[in-house]
């Protein structure tokens, strides 16, 4: 049923190695980067950027979890929306080969305060990001359907290149000594990283995953466009005011154009889930309402820091709310809605062996997740706004039980996909004698 | 998604048509303090009537329509492993409704015990899970690529054949 793994893809159906593979890198990396963060918690309430295991810590999780999830969904999501395969399976593998060790030395060389790790690393991470950008690009380019995905997908991959360059220019100053402006550039980096490349990904696959989830009308294209010009010219004016201009109005206005822009996105999302036609949304979609929260939140917090608010803590409470509390928890719920139907979609197997899928989905694992995340989340926020350094490790070690019992979601669901294939083989065997 | 071709059209309406009645047997399956097994009259039983009546049409005319004309068009287009996957599904809902529909017609007459009532509710909430998945592979991959792969012509060959079976 599927087709070997070909130098270019006929179909839109990819190889369940392909996806699967970057999100069981995205499940260790996500264990990893909460062990780091156990080690770490003191150092989290008062960290306003530098090298070191939150550094480590964060980029595990924005380039270890967040976008090897990403590129691992939109490989096999994007053409679906496009209608357009996947222009190569071998570059769609070479990535993950390029961008899992890259990340492993980056965060180690970060996490070990030894730039001479990062700078290969970094290398290795930005071939295996040029490479999906030339996928991302050329998916894009030939795209036939849902425009307003394509429009996101434009704008991520703009995004993309600008925190490529940000953090090559980053990583030259830490090995080098290159001379350029570190806190502009990593604020103009940390934008491009977060906002851009994967908020804007994020909120376009949302444009038609979550109604499929939901089984609800898409939310009007008009608005989305609208919606998305807004966010762009909020983010190129905060990045603008970063490199070249840093004056705290503008980057608060800016800053007030993002937050009208992601009010906007939810609450055309809510209106257009209102509409669904199944009532129960599932748990996920739990998760998928407290990140939109915390998109709202991270940038309703952004505003007085822009304005020059600097309370104890304040920049690590917007990073939390900005990474674990958005994108973490939206694409954690967007995983656990797609591993099952991957995994279902490829389970093969003729009338009796197709299993279904709640069949494949181990729900006790994901609900103490959830919980567990979502605790972690609460305890990492109050840790940091009361700077009491054992309540961060304490929600650091119950994010990593989280992360374990997401583990467990994946590898369960493995071993059941893996079942049902044996028993569809067998059922086929039985029925040909 | 909006379509515009008229048999992509006609296509969503009855997926959303079945995902509205079998969403509401769910509802009614799994709502608490609902008598079960219910009661002759009871909403649950009029709408385990409708289901197993939208099966037919669907299993017969929707299901084999598909797969005679559009599922092939797929194929040649190159999303043969598309079009194969949406084929074994429909074997899957083809069994499944067979049992659900002998199931419900045997529970109308009286002629179930507690253990058949049990099997008629796990058969029907099966059935809601696989429709409610086929449905969503269908609208995600089959509907747009028809928009693509069928020209205005054959748009109007298509809906009056549909339409006159």
């Amino acid at each position: 049923m599927i087709p070997a793994l070909a130098g270019a893809a006929r179909s839109r159906l990819l190889p369940l190695s392909v996806p699967f593979r970057y999100f069981g890198a995205a499940v260790v990396f996500h264990i990893v980067a909460w062990a780091v963060l156990v080690g770490s918690a003191d150092e989290l309430t008062t960290f306003s950027g530098g090298l070191g295991p939150v550094f480590a810590a964060l980029h595990l999780t924005t380039l270890g979890v967040l976008v090897m999830t990403a590129i691992g969904a939109t490989l096999q999501l994007l053409p679906v929306a496009t209608r357009q395969p996947v222009r190569s399976v071998r570059a769609a593998t070479l990535i993950w080969w390029l961008l899992t060790p890259g990340v492993a030395l980056f965060a180690a060389g970060a996490g070990f305060h030894a730039p001479r790790w990062m700078g290969p690393g970094a290398l290795l991470v930005i071939a295996a990001l040029a490479l999906y950008g030339w996928l991302l690009a050329e998916n894009l380019r030939r795209a036939r359907g849902m425009r307003v995905v394509v429009l996101h997908g434009w704008a991520a991959l703009g995004a993309l290149v600008l925190l490529a360059a940000t953090g090559l220019a980053l990583v030259a100053r830490y090995e080098h000594g290159v001379a350029l402006d570190p806190r502009a550039f990593a604020s103009a980096h940390l934008l491009f990283a977060t906002y851009g490349f994967m908020g804007l990904l994020a909120i376009g696959l949302s444009q038609f995953l979550l109604p499929m989830f939901a089984l609800s009308p898409a939310p009007a294209p008009r608005t989305a466009k609208w919606t998305l010009g807004i966010a762009v010219v909020a983010l190129a004016g905060a990045a603008l005011d970063r490199l070249f201009v840093g004056e705290a109005a503008v980057l608060a206005a800016a800053t007030g154009v993002g937050l009208g822009a992601a009010i906007a996105h939810v609450v055309t999302m809510e209106r257009a889930l209102a509409k669904r036609l199944r009532p129960p949304l599932g748990p996920a979609f739990l998760l998928v309402r407290v990140a939109w929260g915390c998109l709202i939140a991270s940038l309703a917090l952004a505003l007085p820091i822009a304005l020059g608010w600097r309370a104890d803590g304040a920049l690590a409470g917007f990073g939390v709310l900005l990474v674990a509390g958005w994108l973490l928890s939206f694409l954690l719920a967007v995983l656990q809605r797609i591993v099952p139907f991957l995994a279902s979609a490829h389970a093969g197997g003729g009338a009796r062996g197709m299993p279904l899928i709640s069949s494949l989905e181990p729900g006790g694992s994901l609900a103490v997740h959830r919980t567990l995340h979502l605790v972690a989340l609460a305890g990492l926020l109050v840790a940091i706004a009361t700077q009491t350094g054992w309540l961060a490790r304490l929600a650091a070690a119950t994010g990593l039980a989280g992360a374990v019992a997401f583990s467990l979601f994946f590898t369960r669901t493995l071993m059941r996909l893996r079942a049902a294939r044996l028993q569809s083989t067998t059922a086929g065997a039985g029925a040909s004698l | 998604m909006e379509f515009n071709l008229n048999i992509t059209r006609r296509l969503h309406e009855e997926h959303t048509a079945t995902l509205t009645a079998w969403s509401r047997l769910e509802q009614l399956l799994t709502a608490r303090g609902r008598q079960w097994p219910p009661a002759e009259g009871d909403e649950i039983a009029a709408q385990l009537r409708e289901c197993a009546g939208m099966l037919a049409q669907e299993v017969s005319q929707h299901f084999a329509f598909e797969e005679a004309q559009l599922f092939p068009r797929l194929e040649e287009s190159g999303e043969g492993d598309i079009a194969q996957l949406l084929a074994e599904e429909h074997g899957v809902i083809r069994e499944a409704a067979e049992q659900f529909t002998a199931l419900q017609a045997r529970g109308a007459r009286g002629e179930l015990d507690d253990a058949g009532w049990r099997t008629l509710k796990t058969a029907a909430l099966e059935l809601v899970e696989r429709l409610v998945s086929h449905v969503q592979k269908e609208e995600m991959s089959l509907l747009p690529a028809l928009e693509d792969l069928i020209d205005e012509e054959t748009d109007r060959e298509l809906i009056t054949e549909y339409s006159m079976n």
